[in-house]
């Protein structure tokens, strides 16, 4: 009877101990595999992020805009890189990853040929508005994300009327005509007004070459001065200092190398009796783009927009 | 006590082989687990990869790098070509994808000559060297603007095709 006792006891400790370590076990990979199901799932969001931003490339188009929704709120990073064409690290992250004490290091997805000028902010919807960058001649696509709302105060017609039509909801206006802003939304003020987050200050006057005043200027924020021109005002408004700097000095090498290319074109053309008279301005502009800093960004854009004008009335256009 | 020691000692065994088979049963189970689901994230990695070469022929076709007008879509440029096929690396730290390759397929007998030579028809802007690598095309148009004896300036344009490849897995 003793004996039985102990064999009962004996095999229910076996059962025991093997059972416990067999649950330990199960657990421990569940959570393992767990984080690798949800790595692999942040990885696809990114790259679908990446693909989604495609179509959005405003082409030939003045502007297009597109929506993206998330499941659960998340913040979209796109980490800038400058030197040479430069690149972005694009990643994206919950809102919940992002509290904890520890929060996971998120799957990066380079992306070399995208300019991604984004509010770092967590929220489920973004929304993307995609506008052209020229200087002169057409540069590249730039992609402004943004979740936030944000209240222009004050805006010129030609911005509130393009932003009306592309229908952005994140963008709200404040002005004799509308008010249509959010008590809690940060101000974008455009001149002098009361309670400004942000002043954006133009100083295009010369009515040659300007569509309005806030065709370049400056935007004042808590960061600093940063300086803008053209359709880069959104990217001013939306992102911080840093990515923005980046985004501009990537830009600019890009719109130095593409009046590589068109130097390269006119000899082409010129061999074959299709002269051009552009050559030794746009060399001087290539020079420019080369070595300006970025508060000269308003100046490169002015000769950009007189070489524009030059090339116009070309026969055999460069562009 | 012999007898009962004996017993004792087969539960044992028992017990250790019950445990040795649970174990290498769980093993099997995880690894055809792990097995189906790498292949999964293969999978889709595959399926993404190919989603980024058709989207990548419109994004290139209209770069101004390559592109013959702002207004016209999928449309190439030769001067720009023969740029980038005299000069493949200008660009190498910069494109999304594997290779870019133009080639003029109109008309038909065109003989396939590598630029920059005389007459050439087949253009290498980007190629780099990686395997596993996946294409997708799309027909494009060519041209270039040249100055006619009359003095009329006109575009000269051919059928092509754009052929932009991926890399199809991670090494």
């Amino acid at each position: 009877m003793k004996t039985k006792k102990g064999d009962f006891n004996f095999v229910w400790l076996f059962a025991i101990i093997a059972g416990t370590a067999f649950l330990i076990l199960a657990v421990f990979f569940a959570i393992k595999m767990g984080g690798v199901f949800k790595t692999g799932g942040d990885a696809e969001i990114t790259k679908s992020v990446e693909i989604l931003a495609d179509p959005l490339q405003a082409g030939f188009a003045a502007g297009s805009t597109g929506k993206i929704t998330f499941a659960v709120k998340s913040q979209i990073n796109p980490s800038c890189y400058d030197g040479g064409f430069g690149y972005h690290m694009l990643s994206v992250i919950s809102e919940s990853d992002a509290l904890k004490n520890n929060p996971p290091t998120p799957i990066e997805i380079k992306i070399p040929n995208k300019y991604i000028f984004a509010q770092q902010e967590f929220g489920k919807e973004f929304y993307i508005l995609s506008k052209k960058f020229e200087m002169g001649f057409p540069v590249t696509d730039m992609l402004f994300i943004s979740t936030k709302e944000y209240c222009l105060v004050n805006p010129p017609e030609r911005i509130k009327e393009e932003l009306m039509g592309l229908n952005i909801k994140t963008m709200r206006f404040q002005d004799g005509e509308n008010d249509t802003c959010s008590a809690d939304s940060p101000r974008v003020c455009f001149g002098y007004a009361d309670s400004c987050n942000m002043t954006i200050s133009g100083n295009c006057y010369d009515s040659k070459y300007c569509l309005d005043e806030f065709e370049t200027g400056t935007v004042t924020k808590e960061e600093g001065v940063v300086y803008y021109a053209g359709d880069l005002l959104y990217g001013a408004i939306f992102s911080k200092k840093d990515l923005y700097d980046c985004n501009i000095n990537r830009l600019l090498y890009r719109t130095n190398q593409i009046a590589q290319v068109y130097l390269d074109k006119a000899d082409l053309m010129d061999a074959r009796g299709c002269n051009t008279d552009v050559h030794s301005n746009l060399a001087i502009f290539s020079q420019l783009a080369s070595s300006i800093s970025l508060t000269q960004l308003p100046e490169l854009f002015k000769q950009g927009k007189i070489l524009s004008k030059q090339e116009e009335v070309e026969e055999c256009g460069l562009w | 006590m012999v007898r009962l020691f004996k017993k004792a000692e087969m539960q044992i065994q028992q017990m250790a082989f019950m445990l040795l088979f649970v174990f290498i049963f769980f093993t099997i189970a995880g690894l055809f687990f792990v097995m189906f689901y790498s292949r999964d994230i293969k999978a889709g990695y595959e399926a993404s990869q190919i989603d980024l070469a058709i989207s990548s022929l419109e994004t290139i076709a209209n770069m101004p790098e390559l592109n013959c007008d702002s207004q016209k879509s999928f449309c190439l440029d030769e001067d720009k070509l023969l740029v980038f096929a005299s000069n493949a690396n200008r660009y190498k730290d910069f494109w999304p994808v594997s290779y870019i390759k133009v080639r003029k397929v109109y008309p038909l007998d065109l003989e396939q000559i590598r630029c920059p030579a005389a007459n050439c028809t087949y253009f290498e802007v980007y190629n780099s060297p990686q395997e596993s690598v996946i294409g997708r095309d799309t027909f494009v148009s060519i041209c270039k603007r040249v100055a006619k004896p009359s003095g009329v300036v006109d575009d000269e344009c051919y059928i092509g095709k754009l052929d932009v490849g991926v890399k199809l897995r991670r090494t």
